[in-house]
């Protein structure tokens, strides 16, 4: 098992009520996004980006088998930018 | 480049801009400096209205993304010579500024187009979220 390191922002942060947490999980990305909308019923019907280690990851990305998160990743769940 | 504090808790006071103005005007080689400032709008939603709003960033990503942003500016605008942002962090009221955008070139042309550019490419790619506050204390997210 993997533990990551899993960041929140903006009206996600709002759904799981912290900014961060620790998880175990040992399979894709794709999969841990899954177990957090399981988790987190409420960001099934929000739109976000995700980040590892602070580069994005592009949505074919995000949808392919292949992409796994190591040991001591930090993922975001990042809702669209609003800056300025 | 210098290396920045790119992000500031609360808004970007009168001092802040001219502080930062001063530094950058004060390159005898640039002969343009342009300016953004964006500020809060009181904003009319319904029979509401925008009283502030409250920005939140992811900290340790604003540093790459600006980093990247400097440098694809710097391949396309030949003349460009620096780069300055800031962004609010925080609670930021109605008619204050919440980010600054300076950029200096040698000429004024590519100044006014690199401004603009930037501050897209700061709206799209900046991770910064902002929750507005109305004056009844109800709040909504922006995106």
């Amino acid at each position: 098992m993997n533990s990551l390191h899993i960041l929140y922002f903006g009206s996600i942060r709002d759904i799981t009520g912290t900014s961060s947490e620790h998880l175990s999980h040992a399979g894709t990305l794709s999969e841990l996004i899954s177990v957090l909308k399981t988790h987190y019923p409420g960001i099934q019907g929000t739109r976000f980006q995700v980040s590892i280690n602070r580069q994005l990851i592009r949505t074919d990305e995000l949808q392919s088998d292949t992409l796994r998160p190591s040991d001591g990743d930090e993922i975001a769940l990042l809702p669209p930018f609003a800056g300025g | 480049m210098q290396k920045q504090k790119h992000l500031i808790e609360g808004p970007l006071t009168g001092g802040f801009v001219q502080d930062r103005l001063a530094e950058y005007s004060a390159r005898p080689e640039d002969g343009a400096l342009a300016m953004f400032l964006g500020q809060v709008r009181s904003d009319e939603v319904g029979d509401k209205t925008v009283e502030a709003i409250e920005y939140s960033a992811y900290e340790e990503m604003v540093e790459g993304t600006v980093k990247h942003m400097t440098e694809e500016l710097l391949s396309r605008f030949s003349d460009l010579r620096s780069v300055g942002i800031w962004h609010s962090t925080g609670r930021v009221g109605a008619g204050e500024a919440s980010l600054l955008v300076i950029v200096t070139c040698g000429h004024r042309k590519q100044s006014f187009q690199a401004l603009e550019e930037l501050v897209e490419l700061i709206k799209k790619n900046l991770p910064v979220w902002k929750k507005e506050w109305f004056t009844d204390g109800t709040s909504r997210w922006i995106e």
